[in-house]
C-alpha cells in the first residue's frame, strides 16, 4: 500500500470542510447527497476527515449558543467596532480594532474614560470645564499638561470650555484640533472625523499636512488625516444627543437607523434598501431604541424582524396596501 | 537543554525580567498578571530556542513577545467580559456553575484561536450559521455577499479548524 501523504491529507481535509459547507445549506439535492456518500465511500481517509469534522461540529452543539456568540463577537466595544465594518463603511478585523484602541488607550498619557453603547456621561475637569461622552466613547484626559489635553480614540465627546480663555488641545487619528473659548463636538467615523463648533474657534492640524484649517463659530468640519471640508451650519445632532435625544429633519430612514444603531446595546440594526429613503421627522429618546423601533412600525410602511436576538431587520411591511 | 546555554539562561534572565516585569505591570492593572505575563515571556524565548547571544536587541525582542501576550491577554479578558455580560442577561437560578463557566470560557478562547485568522466576514458568518443557525440566505444579505460566497466562508472557517485540531494533535 501506498503511503498517505501529506498533501492527501491536506486535500481530504478541504473537501470535508467543502461538504460541510454545501450540506449545511438552506437547500440541499439528493445528488448533492449522493455525491457526498460517494465521497465518503471512496476512501478511509474522507472519512477520517469527515470524523473531524463531525467532532468540530459536535464542539460548537455544546456551547451555550447566545452567551458564546455575543462573547466571540468581543460584545460591547469591540463587536460594534466589528458591526460598523458590516455596514458597509470599512472592514475591520473586530479585535484587531479593539486591541489597538486599548493598547492605544495604555501608552497615552492621562485617565481614561469609557462608556458602553447605549450609555451617556458627564465629566466635569479641575479647571471647571464640562466634557460629554457619548455612547461607545474612549477618550483619555491628560490634566498634568500646562493647558488640559483630550485623547479621543473611539466615539463622541462634547466640550464647553469653563471660561473664556481656556485652550484646549484634542488629539485624534485624523488631526489635532487646538480650540479657544469653546464649545464643540467631535466624532469619530470610521474613516474621518466631525468638528461642530457651537461657540468659539479652532484650529485643525491634519495629521498628514503642514498647514491649518481654522474652523469658527457655526461651522463644521469634515476631515481624515490629509483632507477636510469646511460646511456652513452646525446640525442638532452635534449636541442633541446630550439630552438623549436623536433629531430627524427630513432624515432618510437608512441614515437614521445608521444613526440609531450606535444606540441599540442589543446587537445591530439594519435598513432594508426597499424602504431607505423613506423621510422621517422628530425628536427621538435614545434610552430605548426598541422602543422608537416600535414607534416606527406604527408611523411607517415597515415592520421590524428580529432575525436573531443581535441582528434586527427594518423592512418593507407588505402587509400594508399602499393604495 | 545543554549546560552552557542553561548559564546563558539565566544570565539572560536576571538581566532582563525586572524591566520587562515593570514593562508589563505599567499595561496592566494586576500584577500578578504582569508576572505570569514576564514567565511566560521567557518560557516563549525559550521555546523559539533562539541562540540568546545571537539577538541583537533583547529589550526589543523581549518586549515583542511581551506586547503580543499583552494582546492575546486582552482578547482573552474581552471574551471573558462579553461572556460574563451576557450571562448576567440570564435568570440567576440559570447560571451556569463556576465549573462550567471556567469550561465554556476554556471552549471559546480555543474557538477564538481557532477562527483568528479567518477575515471578519468568514468569521461572522460562520458564527451566525453555528451558533444561532442563520440560514445562508439570511446571511448572505446580512454581510452583503451572494449566497455562493456564504458557502465559501463556511468551507474556509471549517478548514481553520480542522487544521488547528491537526496541529493540536502533532
Amino acid at each position: 500500500m501506498s503511503q498517505v501523504t501529506t498533501q492527501q491529507r491536506e486535500q481530504a481535509l478541504e473537501d470535508a470542510a467543502f461538504w460541510f459547507a454545501a450540506l449545511q445549506g438552506d437547500q440541499v439535492s439528493v445528488n448533492e447527497r449522493k455525491a457526498w456518500q460517494q465521497w465518503l465511500a471512496d476512501s478511509s481517509l474522507h472519512r477520517e476527515a469527515w470524523a473531524q469534522v463531525e467532532q468540530i461540529d459536535r464542539q460548537f452543539r455544546q456551547l451555550p449558543a447566545q452567551e458564546s456568540f455575543q462573547a466571540l463577537q468581543g460584545a460591547g466595544r469591540s463587536r460594534r467596532q466589528f458591526l460598523y465594518g458590516l455596514a458597509g463603511l470599512a472592514v475591520a478585523l473586530p479585535f484587531a480594532w479593539t486591541q489597538r484602541h486599548t493598547l492605544e488607550a495604555s501608552l497615552t498619557p492621562g485617565t481614561r474614560h469609557e462608556t458602553a453603547v447605549g450609555e451617556r456621561r458627564q465629566l466635569a475637569l479641575k479647571d471647571g470645564s464640562q466634557l460629554w461622552l457619548n455612547t461607545n466613547t474612549l477618550i483619555n484626559i491628560d490634566q498634568q499638561a500646562p493647558t488640559p489635553e483630550l485623547y479621543l480614540m473611539r466615539g463622541e465627546l462634547y466640550w464647553e470650555a469653563a471660561n473664556h480663555a481656556q485652550p484646549l488641545r484634542l488629539h485624534s487619528d485624523y488631526g489635532q484640533v487646538d480650540a479657544t473659548a469653546s464649545a464643540f463636538g467631535m466624532r469619530l467615523q470610521d474613516d474621518s472625523a466631525l468638528l461642530a463648533m457651537s461657540e468659539g474657534q479652532a484650529q485643525v492640524l491634519l495629521t498628514q499636512l503642514p498647514t491649518q484649517v481654522s474652523v469658527k463659530r457655526q461651522q463644521t468640519l469634515h476631515f481624515n488625516q490629509a483632507n477636510s471640508v469646511l460646511n456652513q451650519g452646525v446640525s442638532a445632532n452635534a449636541q442633541a444627543w446630550r439630552d438623549g435625544f436623536l433629531v430627524a429633519d427630513n432624515m432618510r430612514l437608512e441614515d437614521f437607523i445608521r444613526d440609531l444603531d450606535r444606540y441599540h446595546p442589543q446587537g445591530w440594526l439594519k435598513c432594508s434598501a426597499a424602504i431607505a429613503n423613506l423621510r422621517l421627522v422628530g425628536h427621538y429618546p435614545l434610552a430605548d431604541t426598541r422602543k422608537v423601533l416600535n414607534t416606527l412600525a406604527f408611523t411607517l410602511p415597515i415592520q421590524v424582524r428580529e432575525i436573531t436576538p443581535w441582528f434586527t431587520l427594518i423592512e418593507e411591511n407588505k402587509n400594508i396596501s399602499h393604495s | 537543554m545543554q549546560s552552557v546555554s542553561d548559564r546563558h539562561f539565566a544570565d539572560f534572565y536576571r538581566q532582563h525580567h525586572s524591566w520587562l516585569q515593570r514593562f508589563l505591570a505599567r499595561h496592566l492593572s494586576c500584577q500578578h498578571t504582569a508576572e505570569d505575563l514576564t514567565q511566560d515571556s521567557f518560557t516563549r524565548l525559550i521555546t523559539r530556542q533562539e541562540n540568546l547571544s545571537l539577538i541583537d536587541s533583547p529589550r526589543a525582542y523581549l518586549t515583542t513577545i511581551a506586547k503580543g501576550l499583552l494582546i492575546n491577554h486582552w482578547r482573552r479578558q474581552d471574551i471573558e467580559r462579553s461572556y460574563l455580560e451576557s450571562l448576567q442577561t440570564q435568570p440567576e437560578a440559570e447560571y451556569p456553575s463556576a465549573q462550567d463557566q471556567y469550561e465554556v470560557l476554556q471552549a471559546l478562547y480555543q474557538v477564538d484561536q481557532m477562527l483568528q485568522d479567518l477575515s471578519s466576514k468568514a468569521r461572522q458568518a460562520f458564527l451566525m450559521s453555528r451558533l444561532q443557525g442563520v440560514r445562508y440566505q439570511d446571511i448572505a444579505v446580512e454581510l452583503e455577499v451572494s449566497e455562493r460566497m456564504v458557502k465559501k466562508y463556511i468551507a474556509q472557517a471549517m478548514l481553520k479548524c480542522l487544521q488547528a485540531q491537526q496541529a493540536d494533535a502533532s
